[in-house]
């Protein structure tokens, strides 16, 4: 039969559709995550570059098994498994062992997306919860300010290099004992000054490994350096600032938004973050609130509210008020990639406008109490995602939109 | 500042096919079928035996109760057969089919225009326009006799006509306006004299800006009260309770009708339709239809009788055939696919839209981006009436207000995953009005 | 390590625990309630399928309606005369066994020929609502091959067949009706055992629209009208309708029929009957 008829298409109004389709929204995110990828892998090496593709690689397979074992449609070509896997190597640090983004991968696919309905249906998102499997499962590949032991000469660099640093750390306890002595002022000079040693030391560390035909060196994040000197320092700290303890100050949060300090993968650059960003918010992929909501609320708080630092064997110290490193936190560890990539998550956050807004204020809010107030975890990002991504279903029923003709109720 | 209802879309509305296009009479086929369920409510009753002499403008269904509208003949010539026929928008009724004999004659009382300078009673207009049987042009097919019978406690005060035609493709209204201004208004005052209302407006989206000209210089010149609004472009604005919005800024109650708040919405072709009744004592028996797409090669906008199939129109139009793959009874966001192309016209449709390279999606699921939430006119969660039909849960889409829903279509054109939201809204409608007879019956 | 460090809360432990079951079997005693033995046994005895065929929300509940609110014992389709019987002996009645129903497909699809290519929600009721083409294949009454059916039915005993229309197992088939309910085109009918005469069309148009539609269309000839010694056939709206009350099952009509839709399924329902009581003997 010819009939021209059997060629048309019948369907249910409308007839026409809009461009995007779920896969070239999956892949614009892709493109969004490229600039913070690239600076990663220039950052960090090639090294980085593997884990990120064993993660993609260990998404795609784990999603093509579930689905064929749940005897539904293969749809890795939807590009969701792969934003999976970027984000997930995204928050890894560059120097796990090779297995760590595999385990990764078989979690957050396996157990986090396809275990609860595949796409659409995870109640948490995959990359985030999967890092907070490994972070509790494998904490000193996750968690440790490490170093990455590539090959036996870079150890043995690092190794010098380590002794340098004891050797100033060593002067700057001495200092501070000094310091304690002396009186507040006078330690806040010893240690800007020792700092400054150590940081000296540090370039020209760096210089010669560069020599040494090394291209980077990982070391504690910035948000674990405010940590432990806060904590060492707390004796001196009473009644003065971050800023004044951390005397590289600027320095830091220059390197933090260029991406010259360590951190994960795609953490590292916090300006190619925002720019990823910035082409979402452009691609209307995104909308403007959950991000600048979160990142407004992590400034506010950690800004006003005053740290926590704990000194050891005593009772615990506070830093002024209105005087937190705000830059710091905003640009140094995972929060432009939480602001940016990870609460605009479609499936794992609310769908209203309202929602967004109460979802972000809920993950600045844990995310600056983790950061000022939790003893051992100097990141709060991932939890605090993980913790609102729970509250998600209760968001979306408090946050039904008004239905057009009904009065306002307490929608 | 232009008000704007929440939510819609900005489809690309591909107008620039016949806008330009001059109505045109199309011809006048052999045989036609007219449906005798052309209008929401109880279909009309046929009152012509097969082998009856009708003419243009007899009487071939009476209404058949109040909510209903009489059908006339829009050809002379004689009753061939009276079947069972599938209405363009999927249902089955009766058809009367007519053999044309090429004389259009008038039926007697018919087509005796008058003055225009004639005074009429509000009752006068009235029994015109159930004499005629107009129901709403612009696709709802609601019977308007019924809008200017309000309860006595709802007055009227605010008298809307719709000319926007925010369907993309669609250019019949924008034509009638260009090309016929003058009966738009006269039939906009007959509805605000009927109606005693104090203020009128013709809404006007952006987009035609020849057309808001032209009505708003007729107006100025009749010295009307009515004020033409130039309304900002946006899907689905032609939506009466999101034009009511736009022109006045009131909410129709969800669950009420605009006569909740005073208002009457009418398209502009109802209006030009309610003036050749009052004036010139013309039945409905014609409309204007687009027929445009890729598909069609001349598109144009046809002046064509009510129940010319299809075809006849399409093939003026030089239609593609084989490349066409999706015919559109009406517009392309609420209008019906088909592949018959025998369809009569009727009396809501506004245009045939042939499109050529359209693909068969498949849906995938739901991955909650909330953009039918942002493009939901009505503040609805469309996203949770997908998911619950998915799941065949279509009774607890209740507690979602599906109720509210008036099938725009925004969600499902906006949809990444493809997803066709409005069909299982339709269904989940079904299946509550199934449930809600199940509770009457059980209750009785 | 000291001993009483672990001694301590194992003693606790222990009187914790017989504390709480001291309660609980308390709780037990008191709160106990009176269950007729008979309907965990009824329970036993019915298929378990929980089709609901018996118009209680499951087996359970229906050996609690047959035990407690003495609802008949012969409502449950997919047990049969087995299930009956014994239902009989643990209540002390006698049995009385329904005649099977058989779920019956009144489309033969053979020829629906598909018009156009759908795409949209694949189920049957989506296809069927309004705004869609009214003729989702080419016949407007026919099966519209989507398997809303095949979803429902518990027993896995319908499959699309070569035609793109539903057909029904008949070993499989327990007659429960959920297929009938889901149909938006009401085309599965429950029929008793024995009535194997079946007009296989639903299509109420007339001949010649019928006959573009479908080649096992209902072209209204009167032929079986004509043939039937009984007076039992009519053509309704179109349509050749038996009158069962009237039918006395000799097969005339059968042959008569130029569209072969009208069938006799008397062969094939007694080889399958002996079938199924040879394996309920077995077992």
């Amino acid at each position: 039969m010819n009939d021209p008829k059997t060629n048309y298409i019948v369907s249910a109004a409308p007839h026409l559709k809009a461009k995007d389709s779920t896969e070239s929204i999956m892949r614009n995110v892709c493109l969004a995550l490229l600039p913070a990828f690239l600076v990663g892998f220039y950052v960090f090496g090639w090294y980085a570059m593997l884990i990120t593709l064993i993660s993609i690689l260990s998404c795609l397979v784990t999603e093509v098994i579930c689905q064929k074992m749940r005897g539904i449609d293969v749809t890795i070509s939807d590009y969701s498994a792969v934003v999976s896997g970027l984000l997930l190597a995204a928050v890894l640090p560059p120097n796990v062992s090779w297995w760590v983004p595999i385990v990764g991968g078989i979690f957050a696919m396996g157990v986090v997306k396809q275990a609860f309905g595949g796409l659409g249906s995870n109640i948490w998102n995959p990359a985030l919860a999967a890092r907070a499997f490994l972070q509790v499962s494998i904490p000193t590949q996750i968690n440790s300010p490490s170093w990455p032991m590539i090959n036996e000469k870079r150890k043995e660099l690092l190794d010098r290099l380590r002794v340098t640093m004891d050797g100033s750390f060593g002067e700057y306890i001495k200092s501070t004992a000094n310091a304690v002595k002396d009186g507040g002022e006078q330690a806040v000079d010893a240690v800007s000054k020792a700092t400054h040693m150590a940081g000296d030391k540090l370039v020209d560390a760096v210089n010669a490994g560069a020599d040494n035909g090394i291209d980077v060196i990982s070391q504690a994040t910035p948000l674990t350096k405010l940590m432990t000197l806060s904590a060492d320092q707390a004796v001196v700290a009473k009644g003065v600032t971050a800023q004044q303890i951390l005397p590289d100050y600027s320095t830091l949060v220059w390197n933090s938004f260029l991406g010259l300090e360590p951190g994960c993968i795609a953490e590292v650059s916090a300006l190619a973050l925002i720019l990823g960003g910035l082409f979402l918010l452009y691609k209307k992929i995104i909308t403007w609130e959950a991000p600048v909501c979160f990142i407004l609320t992590v400034a506010l708080i950690t800004w006003v509210l005053p740290s926590q630092i704990y000194i050891p064997g005593e009772a615990t110290g506070y830093t002024e008020w209105f005087s937190g490193p705000v830059l710091l936190h905003l640009f140094g560890g995972g929060l432009m990639i939480g602001a940016f990539f990870m609460d605009t998550d479609y499936v794992t956050t609310p769908m209203t406008r309202k929602g967004k807004v109460i979802f972000a204020i809920g993950c600045g809010v844990i995310t600056a109490m983790i950061r000022m107030y939790s003893s051992s975890y100097p990141e709060g990002c991932c939890y605090s995602i993980l913790i609102m991504n729970t509250c998600v279903p209760l968001i979306d029923a408090w946050t039904k939109p008004r239905v057009f003709g009904t009065k306002k109720s307490h929608a | 500042m232009k008000k704007l209802f929440q939510g819609g879309v900005h489809p690309h509305d591909y107008k620039e096919y016949s806008k330009d296009c001059p109505l045109k009479k199309a011809e006048i086929p052999k045989l036609i079928t007219i449906p005798l369920q052309q209008h929401i409510g109880a279909p009309a009753k046929a009152c012509v035996a097969v082998g009856q002499n009708v003419k243009r403008g007899t009487v071939i269904g009476e209404a058949g109760g109040f909510v209903s509208a009489a059908v006339h003949s829009s050809v002379s010539g004689v009753v061939k057969r009276i079947e069972s026929i599938t209405h363009p928008m999927g249902m089955k009724c009766q058809g009367v089919v007519i053999e044309c004999d090429g004389l259009d004659e008038w039926e007697v009382g018919c087509n005796t225009p008058l003055k225009e300078n004639e005074e009429f009673t509000p009752d006068e207009i009235k029994t015109a326009v159930i004499w005629a049987g107009i129901v709403g042009m612009g696709g709802a097919t609601f019977p308007t006799h019924v809008k200017l019978s309000p309860p006595p406690e709802k007055k009227i005060d605010t008298v809307i006509l719709n000319g926007v035609e925010c369907e993309p493709f669609l250019t019949a209204d924008h034509r009638l306006m260009l090309e016929s201004p003058k009966t738009i208004c006269i039939g906009l005052d007959l509805l605000v004299k009927q109606l005693g209302a104090k203020k009128a407006y013709i809404g006007i989206e952006e987009n035609k800006p020849d057309a808001f000209a032209v009505i708003d210089k007729t107006l100025k010149e009749m010295g009307s009260l009515a004020e033409a609004k130039l309304l900002r472009v946006m899907y689905p604005q032609g939506a009466e309770k999101q034009l009511i919005f736009a022109c006045t800024g009131k909410e129709v109650p969800s669950g009420g009708l605009p006569m909740d708040i005073g208002v009457c919405v009418s398209n502009v072709a109802t209006a030009h339709a309610i003036y050749e009744a009052v004036y010139l004592r013309r039945p409905l028996t014609e409309r204007v239809v687009t027929v445009t797409g890729s598909g069609v090669k001349n598109p144009a906008n046809y002046i064509a009788r009510i129940g010319t199939p299809a075809r006849v129109l399409l093939e003026m139009s030089q239609f593609d055939e084989v490349a066409t793959n999706k015919l559109i009874y009406g517009g392309p966001m609420m209008g019906a696919a088909h592949f018959d192309l025998e369809m009569p016209v009727n009396k809501g449709m506004s245009g045939i839209v042939a499109l050529t390279d359209q693909k068969a999606f498949n849906y995938s699921p739901c991955i909650r981006c909330s953009r039918c939430v942002d493009a939901c006119p009505m503040g609805l969660l469309p996203s949770e009436f997908s998911i619950l039909g998915e799941k065949g849960m279509y009774l607890n889409t209740k507690e979602y207000n599906v109720a509210d829903c008036i099938e725009c279509g925004c969600c499902s054109y906006i949809c990444p995953s493809r997803r066709p939201i409005v069909q299982w809204i339709k269904v989940a409608k079904g299946e509550l009005a199934k449930e809600r007879a199940k509770k009457q019956a059980a209750k009785k | 390590m000291d001993i009483i460090a672990i001694i301590t809360p194992v003693i606790i432990m222990a009187v914790l625990g017989a504390i709480l079951g001291l309660v609980l079997a308390i709780a037990s005693k008191k709160f106990h309630v009176v269950v007729d033995p008979r309907t965990e046994e009824v329970t036993e005895v019915l298929p378990g399928v929980n089709c609901g065929a018996c118009g209680f929300a499951g087996c359970a509940a229906y050996a609690e309606g047959i035990v407690v609110k003495g609802a008949e014992i012969n409502l449950c389709a997919p047990g049969a005369a087995a299930v009956v019987e014994k239902i009989a002996n643990i209540m002390g009645m006698t049995a009385s066994a329904t005649e099977p129903n058989f779920a019956v497909v009144q489309c033969d699809g053979d020829g629906v020929r598909p018009r156009f290519k759908y795409s949209g929600v694949s189920t049957c009721k989506a296809a069927s609502v309004m705004g869609l083409a009214g003729s989702f294949q080419a016949c407007p009454y026919g099966c519209l091959g989507l398997g809303s059916c095949i979803e429902a039915c518990p027993f896995g005993a319908m499959k699309l067949n070569a035609n793109n229309v539903v057909e029904i197992d008949e070993d499989l088939c327990a007659g429960c009706g959920k297929c009938v309910e889901v149909c938006p085109r009401n085309l599965i009918r429950l029929d008793p055992e024995s009535r194997v005469i079946v007009v296989r069309c639903q299509n109420h148009d007339k001949g010649a629209k019928a006959n573009k539609a479908c080649n096992h269309a209902c072209i209204a000839c009167q032929k079986c009208v004509k043939e039937c010694p009984f007076d039992a056939i009519h053509i309704v709206d179109n349509l050749a309708v038996i009158d069962y009350d009237k039918c006395k099952l000799c097969g005339k009509c059968v042959n008569v029929c130029p569209k072969n839709l009208i069938m006799n399924i008397r062969s094939e329902r007694k080889d399958r009957r002996a079938d199924r009581i040879n394996r309920e003997n077995a077992l």
